[in-house]
């Protein structure tokens, strides 16, 4: 960090009150404000902002006390009097825009004057509270010109000036467009009666762009009126600008504004504009009627675009109102593909278990985008209705449906269909089996545990074996960890090798403690250094690889140091790394480096010691980098250990 | 200047000609695949490093049209533009200095506004006002008056409004959600949201005369005026100039992670009560938080602490789950969820391998952050960052900066949309503008 470039800023300050300022504490503060005024009067843009950001604590150190702000908004008056810089100027604006009283009105309103000042001035102005600074700044008006004019009807606009009505009138029905549209929208601001008349009057005598700036500016006077809880007053202005028609984006939100304010009023011009033929007024009419005449606009859907009734579905999804459901079941008969998929779309907020059957069908239909539609609907209907619906459609259904109702019953997480997709995987065809090994890894639960078990020691094929591991894998982690036993009382007396293999990866998948005393034994088997138990010792290094945290990597890293057999250490090097790699945060990230630098220790090959180094910059230590280091002169490596490095240096000086 | 009409008379020199406004027929739905009648035109306001990779991706959508490239930068606008007529093998893609041009063209549907924030809501109010949906990035807007100024030109004028957040369309953050507000970690306690921290380097620039074909007075737009240099410009810079950015704490980055924990909080019409924080400021050309810590209180109890990733990782171990730039960790009576860009990590472990299903609260489903808006232009429906969840996010990053600025605790009224009780803090709510810019 660049010497002296941030200042600290303390989380609590004592407030300085006025007799304090007679204090010696005060007095030293006096001082240092005087010496940071004196800095300040010689700041120039693009140095350093030192004592403009200390000027700013002192000024947040003396709230509390209204005496010690005013002593000094004092000062900064009496600074903006005297001939510092502009960039020093313009900083004291800016602290008298946020704590700036009446006081700073006269010195402020005669830099309204100069064009070149006139922005600053009213930067401060605008937000000091007061009738003082609304009256300097109607008094100004008439002196100025250009652009400094403008600025100031934009401010009078800001704070809604009513007194300022009378003078904004001649400038928004004058001949000039640049005021007369600033006067239009600071008037809309206001929106008071006086101004609403000019608003109304403007309409009338104004005429091109100016017209439309009025149009627009009455538009929004009565949508402040609405929000201001006059919507009495708002409704006849949406009417006129409604029925004027022009500009066509005025005529739109008029309706909008007449929707929201108009009540029982807005009704048939709603439903005029529904009917109509103009696409952008029949879009903002669905939303108006939507709240209040659902029905309506659903009797009306079979008469309207298809654009219109895509809005109305939306609309109707979007409300999630179940009594809407027969308008999506209708609109999924449709010939048009836009509406079948808006009501596909929506369908999942809106439905209950009787959209189920429709739902399956379309979704084992041929139809790639409607199929995606229908299983995500499918997935989206809430209710254990559904869940049943689901559940009980599988046995029956035709096959692709039945695949799209398993699919569905994953989807769900639905427990209802595991006794089901149990006795589905073991189905003649082989897609039905693999989707229903599928959807048990989100439906089934320890109650299935017997069942999922089974069916990895005896599947009906042995491919089926890896979905089902994974599967009975996720069950056991969201199980009681007593719930192991059943994949240990089979694996014990199991002898089909690649029955066993499969119970040491749910084992290993499952984090279960007396599953790594079961899987420890089988890696250290002295049995596995011959080659007729290679293989099981193979599976122990795999399933612990599987593992959800780092707690096997010693069993791993002893193995890779001290097994017989060349492709076990490998193996359980790599299968130790891929462990190290999971996210861990309670493990500080120098653990981590001690694990890799012992890795890195045991590398024998060029690619595991681009593993390592592919993992260092996760940990974003001094230790990781000074052992990246270490490897750039390594020919074999040196490409990775540089790449390592490079990330490093960035990431651990960041930290 | 806030009006739609038909400003082009009013502007006096240094106006680039947009080419002619018309897209040839065969511009519009080419190979069939989408009906002309259904495609989207689209005009790309703000070109630079952000908003040239957003109209990328709208560029490469099947139902989408880039009609008009709008900047400040002559050269910028020019190479945006070759991108475009390129993809399209012609040159019909019109160039735009003024975001007015763009909003006069009635065949343009939609808009994405990428431009710097202190520009977001004058463009945001008038592409609502001339009846365009919009794609705006993040910020929103320097203040809160200006924010829901915003919101109500967007409500008013009934269109689509889809916020840069787009961290909500990932599946990480939207099953972090998920979690968090269906009780997985239990009773939802403390949300902390860690920002990448700001470069810990030195910048100042050397004021002199814009170059050619740079409009330095359309690029500092509604900001006070200063000197230009090339530094004051610079995304290393302005992004850090309270004039123009607050940056890490907002648009640099702390804006996206505020809008998850918003999220997680299901507070996207409200907002926290309480905010008192410590900072340090960047003194140089740069003059906002640079290592800050800010805390919240909603009205629930829940705590959002906000911080910069150093200080987040030092408070917070759960932080360094996985080496990420920014993150957010949700804490619960029962487990916490680490979220961010790189992924999910959860204790108990398990959780993040969770599912949720249809029985339990979903938020909405979105994939794909750019296509949610399309949808949602034809559906009716929100976006998945609609305007009141965007302004909401944005005030808890105002009222971070407003208190770090006053060095005090502040009380909000999310209600009001004010500070209780607090005229001086109060006055911070708005900015006045340049002169003749105005909302």
């Amino acid at each position: 960090m660049g010497q002296g470039k941030v200042i600290a800023m303390r989380k609590t300050y004592t407030p300085i009150c006025a007799l304090a300022l007679l204090c010696p504490l005060a007095l030293a503060q006096t001082a240092n404000l005087d010496d940071l005024l004196a800095q300040t009067a010689k700041w120039r843009y693009e140095t350093s902002r030192q004592p403009l950001q200390a000027l700013t604590e002192l000024v947040a150190k003396a709230q509390g006390s209204p005496a010690g702000v005013r002593a000094i908004e004092q000062k900064f008056i009496a600074f903006l009097k005297s001939d510092a810089t502009a960039g020093g100027k313009d900083f004291i604006c800016k602290q008298l825009s946020v704590m700036g009283s009446e006081a700073s009105v006269p010195v402020l309103a005669a830099l309204l004057a100069d064009p070149k000042t006139a922005d600053l001035g009213r930067y401060a102005l605008e937000r000091i509270p007061g009738p003082g600074v609304d009256r300097a700044l109607r008094e100004t008006l008439a002196k100025t010109g250009g652009r400094t004019r403008i600025g100031i009807v934009n401010t009078l606009g800001v704070r809604r000036d009513a007194a300022s009505v009378a003078a904004l009138r001649p400038m928004a029905l004058g001949a000039q467009p640049a005021e007369a549209s600033a006067a239009l929208f600071a008037l809309a601001k206001i929106a008071d009666p006086a101004s609403l008349a000019v608003l109304s009057e403007a309409q009338d005598k104004t005429t091109g762009a100016v017209h439309a700036d009025a149009a627009e500016a009455w538009l929004q006077a009565g949508n402040r009126l609405t929000e201001r809880g006059n919507a009495a007053a708002a409704v006849p202005i949406f009417k006129t600008l409604y029925a004027a028609k022009d500009p066509g984006t005025v005529q739109a939100a008029a309706l909008r504004g007449l929707a929201n304010a108009g009540g029982a009023q807005a009704a048939p011009v709603l439903m005029e504009a529904l009917r109509g033929n103009d696409a952008r007024l029949q879009a903002i009419a669905i939303g108006g009627l939507m709240p209040g005449s659902a029905g309506q606009l659903i009797a009306e859907m079979p008469k309207l675009s298809e654009a219109a009734q895509v809005r109305i579905l939306g609309l109707l999804a979007e409300r999630g109102d179940g009594t809407a459901l027969p308008a999506f079941t209708t609109a999924l008969k449709g010939s048009s593909k836009p509406v079948r998929m808006a009501a596909l779309q929506g369908i999942g907020r809106v439905g209950t278990a009787s959209a189920v059957p429709v739902l399956a069908a379309i979704a084992a239909g041929d139809d790639t985008a409607e199929q995606a539609a229908a299983r995500a609907a499918l997935g989206r209907i809430p209710g254990k209705e559904a869940d049943q619906a689901v559940a009980d459609g599988i046995a029956s259904a035709a096959p692709r449906v039945r695949l799209a109702l398993i699919r569905a019953a994953g989807d769900r997480g639905a427990p209802a269909a595991a006794p089901v997709l149990l006795k589905m995987a073991r189905d003649a065809d082989p897609e039905v089996r693999r989707e229903s090994l599928r959807a048990l890894h989100d439906t089934g639960s320890a109650n299935d545990i017997a069942g999922m078990v089974a069916l990895v020691v005896t599947p009906v094929e042995a491919g089926d074996r890896s979905e089902a591991v994974k599967s009975l894998g996720a069950v056991l982690r969201r199980s009681d960890p007593s719930a192991i036993k059943a994949v240990v009382s089979a694996y014990t007396p199991a002898r089909d090798p690649e029955a066993r293999t499969a119970l040491m990866q749910v084992m290993g998948q499952s984090g279960n403690a007396e599953a790594l005393v079961i899987l420890r034994a089988a890696l250290n088997d002295p049995a596995g250094e011959s080659e007729a138990g290679a293989g099981a010792r193979r599976a122990a290094i795999l399933a612990l690889t599987e593992w959800p945290d780092v707690t096997p990597v010693p069993d791993l890293f002893a193995t890779a140091r001290s097994a017989s057999n060349p492709a076990h250490q490998v193996l359980a090097l790599r299968g130790a790394l891929q462990l190290i790699a999971l996210p861990a945060p309670s493990r500080p990230p120098r653990e981590s480096v001690k694990m890799l630098a012992e890795a890195m220790g045991m590398a024998k090959q060029s690619d595991e010691k681009r593993a390592v180094l592919a993992l260092l910059p996760k940990f974003p230590v001094r230790e990781a980098l000074d052992l990246a280091n270490a490897s750039v002169n390594d020919r074999e490596v040196a490409a990775e250990a540089k790449a390592a490095v490079s990330r490093l240096e960035r990431t651990v000086r960041n930290r | 200047m806030s009006g739609r009409r038909d400003f082009l008379k009013c502007l006096a020199g240094g106006v680039v000609a947009g080419f002619p406004a018309i897209i040839p027929s065969s511009a519009l739905g080419r190979d069939g695949y989408v009906a002309p009648s259904e495609k989207i035109v689209l005009g790309a306001v703000g070109v630079g490093r952000q908003g040239s990779g957003d109209m990328r991706g709208f560029l490469t959508q099947p139902d989408v049209h880039v009609a008009a490239i709008c900047d400040v930068n002559q050269a910028t606008r020019e190479r945006i533009a070759t991108v475009v007529n390129t993809r399209y093998g012609d040159t019909a893609c019109a160039q735009y200095n003024d975001y007015r041009e763009v909003m006069a063209r009635s065949d343009i549907d939609c808009v994405l506004i990428a431009t710097g924030e202190r520009w977001h809501p004058l463009i945001a109010c008038a592409a609502a006002r001339s009846g365009k949906h919009m794609y705006c990035e993040k910020p929103l807007a320097l203040s809160v008056a200006n924010m829901k100024a915003v919101r109500e030109a967007v409500n008013e004028n009934s269109v689509a409004f889809q916020f840069g957040t787009q961290q909500r369309s990932s599946f990480y953050y939207r099953h972090a959600v998920e979690l968090a507000r269906n009780g997985r970690i239990g009773e939802l306690k403390t949300i902390m949201v860690g920002s990448v921290r700001g470069p810990n380097d030195t910048l100042y620039g050397t004021p002199k005369e814009p170059p050619p074909g740079f409009d330095y007075d359309m690029w500092l737009g509604p900001a006070p005026w200063a000197p230009y240099s090339d530094m004051r410009v610079s995304i290393a810079a302005w992004l850090f100039i309270s004039d123009y950015g607050l940056g890490c704490l907002d648009g640099a980055w702390g804006i996206h992670d505020i809008d998850i924990a918003q999220w997680v909080a299901n507070a996207d019409r409200t907002g926290p009560i309480e905010v008192e924080g410590t900072a340090t400021f960047y003194t140089d050309i740069r003059d906002v938080p640079h290592e800050y810590t800010v805390e919240h209180k909603y009205a629930s109890g829940v705590r959002l602490i906000h911080m910069d990733m150093v200080t987040a990782r030092k408070r917070a171990p759960e932080f360094n789950a996985l080496p990420s730039t920014g993150a957010t960790v949700i804490f619960g009576t029962e487990g916490w969820i680490f979220v961010s860009r790189d992924g999910i990590v959860t204790n108990p472990a398990s959780l993040a391998g969770e599912k949720i299903g249809p029985n339990q609260i979903q938020v909405i489903r979105s994939n794909d952050h750019r296509r949610n808006l399309l949808e949602a232009i034809r559906s009716g429906q929100k976006t998945i960052c609609p305007i009141e969840g965007a302004v909401r996010a944005q005030t808890v990053v105002q009222q971070e900066y407003i208190s770090l600025s006053l060095g005090r605790k502040l009380e909000w009224d999310p209600v009001a949309e004010q500070f209780k009780n607090d005229a001086e803090a109060n006055r911070w709510l708005s900015r006045p503008m340049r002169s003749p810019w105005t909302l």
